[in-house]
């Protein structure tokens, strides 16, 4: 439709007039008259659409300020006619009286709110004035609740009542809840009446109830005790948040509650004869509950936690690594120790400390601490793992198993020289496997996997590949056998079971190659396989290990037959006395030519042990050049197979000193190889630099000493590898 | 099928005394005019305190089922009535200025704001001054 041609129906639509005095007072006098009636409670007689519709006729008519400033006028009167009321009332009653005139107040001014409806639309928003319930609540607070005999009685009376509460009374918290309630209705954006007549009030007389309250109830109670009535005493005041005040109180109230409570007394509740360090000590998990929850609420708490848990663990820590703690040369109970303090550890983060993961990473690096404060901890971990797997993980089940190994690997981790771990794991394996004695593969392979989970593939790689030539050996030994008893070889020979590892070099802990006289039969056995295995694998070159060689024969002692178990070297020994009576040790030795040390401790374990095969000449445990051996025609024993121990000694020193120069010198070269590494791709650094460098990239494997590394390059400039420049010394080249 | 959009369900409500509580006398004419206080209530703010407001006389009496409008024509209200209930604008230029009368007194804004857009777009020089005069001053009021 078009707006042409229209006539606008003018006479409905006139502009509205302003209205003459007459209509105004008549107008004004209506709403007079029900605000009054509002006022005293009459307005269930009151038509909402009548008097809508006389204010909408004089705001309409131009006479919104009129109106406007008439109301102020009409409701301050009023509320100061309240005031004047409910300050005669007596303290019994005051509150009770003052609720519910307010409750009345607010009814009506609600009521007024409707009425007014149009006047908040059309006048008082355009002139940016207060809408008229603001406005009642404006002249409540300025009449009534400011009003001297009421304002200061009024918040007396509100704190008393909480105090009562605090003191375990019962008071009426409906009441409280509206009155405090009240505090905030007649609160505005501008004005934060109940921030600053009740909230500050109230915090301060907190802060101090629970400053005399505190002070008293710790000097008289344990740590736990006081803990406890604090966590009770912040729950009441969040039920009281919750109850009749605030939300917004909340934080602040909890905060003023725990500075009181904790703050104050932090110190006292750290070191008190009941604390936290004697909570650790204690193992009182839950106690110490209850302490992280409460002082991680507080500023610095947390900190001041993990200071006292980290210096016990450190003390703790240093005082289960002494090697004083080690009794008859076994570390097992080191070990035991570590794993259980570490476990402790574990035990009470998850307990106490809800697994926070900065407590767990302040706990590692205590373990870290005190793990590598005893330089031969890596071996007795291997040597504590060589025990255990000995035995098969004896009596315990698989799940057991499984977690003994994830214990003994999380020292491992904190382990800052893992080379040395891999060392002597290494080696202590090489003995397990070459004992000869029945061990559990899959335990050992299951272990290993755990190792190449914490410390990476290459950290295995060796030892995987002295499973693989176990393996490999078994197979080759089948086609020995079978390659004997066809090629006819063994008819000019005695027949013997013969067993070869064949080991490769660089899997196994490198021994020295040791010579000895093996007799014509073993000789000839060897050089047969020696022809057999070249023939199968041209080019490469075997190198014979007697020491770690065992054997098990059969001999017949007085009128008996045992079969005895021993090693390659007893086995020479013996040997010698299928042809004569007695023999000396030097002539032994020369017999052998096994060296003397290891002879001597053959010879030891077959004379000296619980099994006595030969009889020495003199007493003692030495054995000199001239002690005269003989086969002891006496030896009894109920069982038909019979073990020829080494002396009991699972690590010796010179096998231990082996080891270590081994691992000093995989470490110098390492140190060289990272040097030369590092300078190839930067060409020229600084000495810090550089060093900086090294630590970082090996700092996987081990700590390296700065003056190794020092020593590394000094060596590495003499090798021409390296320059120093001419007026900056302190500055190196790399020479391609 | 299609599922019916509400406003057409609930235009077959309009001034349909079907479950109708409330009756309007509107108009010189006194026409009779149908309504439901819940849609209308849901509009304006007056309406909702009129049939809904325990405070007051109306609904403490229970007794309001006839309001009387002496000052809107009947097509005017109607279509006031059909915002109410549809959300649709239907004004015609001979109730344009009516209907934006009675959206300001029954506080209606957003009707009101949608029928001075409608009067203020389709005006031009041939329209009445008068019109552009009453609609600027209630767009004043607002």
């Amino acid at each position: 439709m078009s707006w042409e041609n229209i006539s606008i129906p003018v006479k409905i639509l006139k502009p509205p007039k302003e209205l003459e005095k007459p209509q105004v007072d008549r107008l004004w006098g209506l709403i007079r008259d029900a605000v009054e009636e509002i006022h005293q409670m009459n307005a269930s007689s009151l038509s909402f659409e009548e008097i809508y519709w006389t204010c909408y006729s004089l705001v309409i008519g131009g006479k919104g300020d009129l109106l406007y400033e008439r109301l102020i006028q009409i409701i301050g009167q009023h509320a100061t006619k309240q005031a004047d009321m409910i300050s005669k009332i007596s303290d019994e009653y005051f509150l009770v009286i003052l609720n519910a005139k307010w409750q009345q107040f607010k009814l009506q001014h609600l009521m007024m709110q409707d009425i007014f409806m149009y006047l908040d639309q059309f006048y008082a928003k355009k002139k940016q004035k207060s809408p008229v319930f603001q406005l009642s609540m404006q002249q409540w607070r300025e009449k009534v609740l400011l009003q001297e005999n009421i304002k200061d009685r009024l918040l007396k009376m509100l704190l008393g009542l909480i105090h009562m509460e605090r003191n375990s009374e019962v008071i009426d918290r409906v009441l409280m809840k509206s009155l405090i309630q009240m505090y905030l209705e007649v609160s505005n954006k501008e004005l934060d009446f109940y921030t600053t007549e009740f909230e500050e009030k109230f915090l301060l007389t907190s802060a101090r109830f629970y400053h005399v309250e505190s002070q008293d109830f710790i000097s008289s109670n344990t740590c736990g005790t006081y803990l406890k009535k604090v966590s009770l005493r912040l729950k009441e005041e969040s039920f009281r948040v919750a109850h009749y005040l605030s939300k917004s109180t909340g934080p602040k109230l909890l905060k003023a509650c725990e500075d009181e409570n904790l703050k104050e007394h932090a110190k006292t509740l750290l070191s008190m004869e009941s604390g936290c360090l004697e909570m650790i000590k204690r193992n009182k998990s839950d106690d110490l509950k209850l302490f992280y929850e409460l002082f991680t609420r507080i500023e610095g708490g947390q900190d001041s936690i993990i200071e006292v848990l980290v210096d016990f663990v450190k003390a703790q820590g240093e005082s289960v690594v002494k090697e004083e703690t080690i009794k008859e040369k076994d570390p097992s109970d080191l070990i035991s120790n570590v794993i259980g303090l570490r476990d402790r550890c574990e035990i009470l983060l998850k307990k106490s400390f809800g697994n926070s993961p900065v407590l767990a990473k302040s706990i590692n690096d205590a373990c870290v601490y005190f793990i590598n404060l005893n330089d031969r901890l890596p071996e007795y971990l291997c040597s504590y793992l060589d025990r255990k797997l000995r035995m098969a993980f004896k009596g315990m089940s698989e799940e057991e198993t499984n977690l003994a190994m994830v214990r003994v690997l999380q020292i491992v981790r904190f382990l800052k020289n893992k080379d040395v771990f891999k060392k002597f794991y290494e080696h202590f394996l090489a003995k397990r496997l070459l004992s000869g004695r029945a061990i559990s593969e899959e335990l050992e392979r299951l272990m290993i996997s755990k190792i190449k989970q914490a410390c990476g593939q290459q950290f295995t790689s060796k030892m995987e590949g002295m499973f693989l030539d176990m393996k490999l050996s078994n197979e080759t030994i089948d086609g020995f056998k079978n390659y004997l008893s066809t090629s006819g070889s063994l008819e000019k020979l005695p027949s013997v079971d013969v067993n070869v590892r064949v080991l490769t070099q660089g899997f196994w802990p490198t021994l020295p190659a040791q010579k000895a006289l093996l007799g014509e039969v073993l000789n000839s056995y060897c050089n047969i396989f020696t022809e057999y295995y070249l023939s199968a694998h041209n080019g490469r070159k075997l190198l014979w290990q007697y020491n770690i060689g065992t054997a098990e024969i059969q001999a017949q002692i007085g009128s008996r037959k045992y079969i005895l178990v021993m090693s390659t070297y007893q086995l020479l020994a013996l040997l010698l006395f299928n042809s004569t009576e007695k023999l000396s040790f030097k002539t032994i030795l020369q017999s052998t030519q096994i060296p003397a040390y290891d002879l001597m401790r053959a010879l030891q374990a077959m004379s000296l042990g619980k099994i006595k095969i030969l009889k020495k000449s003199s007493r003692g445990k030495e054995i000199n050049d001239d002690d005269i051996f003989t086969i002891n025609r006496k030896f009894r024993s109920k069982l038909r197979r019979v073990k020829i121990l080494a002396v009991l000694k699972s690590e010796t020193e010179p096998e231990r000193n082996r080891t270590r120069e081994k691992i000093d010198e995989d470490r110098r070269l390492l140190i060289d190889a990272a040097i030369v590494r590092t300078m190839k791709a930067r060409k020229v650094l600084m000495h810090n630099d550089l060093i900086i460098e090294v630590t970082k990239q090996l700092n996987s494997r081990f700590t390296p000493k700065t003056s190794l590394i020092k020593m590394r390059i000094e060596n590495l400039i003499d090798r021409d590898y390296l320059e120093r420049f001419e007026n900056e010394r302190r500055k190196y080249k790399y020479k391609a | 099928m299609g599922i019916t959009p509400i406003d057409q369900k609930l235009k077959t409500l309009l001034n349909n005394p079907e479950m109708a509580d409330v009756q309007f006398i509107v108009g010189k004419e006194r026409i009779e005019i149908y309504g439901h206080k819940l849609l209308l209530s849901v509009s304006s703010p007056i309406w909702k305190t009129m049939f809904y407001s325990s405070k007051w006389k109306e609904v403490n009496n229970k007794m309001i089922s006839k309001v009387e409008i002496p000052d809107i024509d009947p097509e005017s209200f109607l279509s006031i009535l059909e915002f109410a209930y549809t959300r649709k604008i239907k004004i015609t230029p001979k109730t344009a200025l009516n209907v934006l009368h009675a959206a300001d007194k029954f506080l209606m804004k957003e009707l009101k704001e949608a029928t001075l857009n409608h009067i203020l777009k389709n005006l031009n020089n041939r329209t009445s001054l008068n019109t552009y005069e009453r609609a600027l001053d209630l767009k004043e009021h607002q």
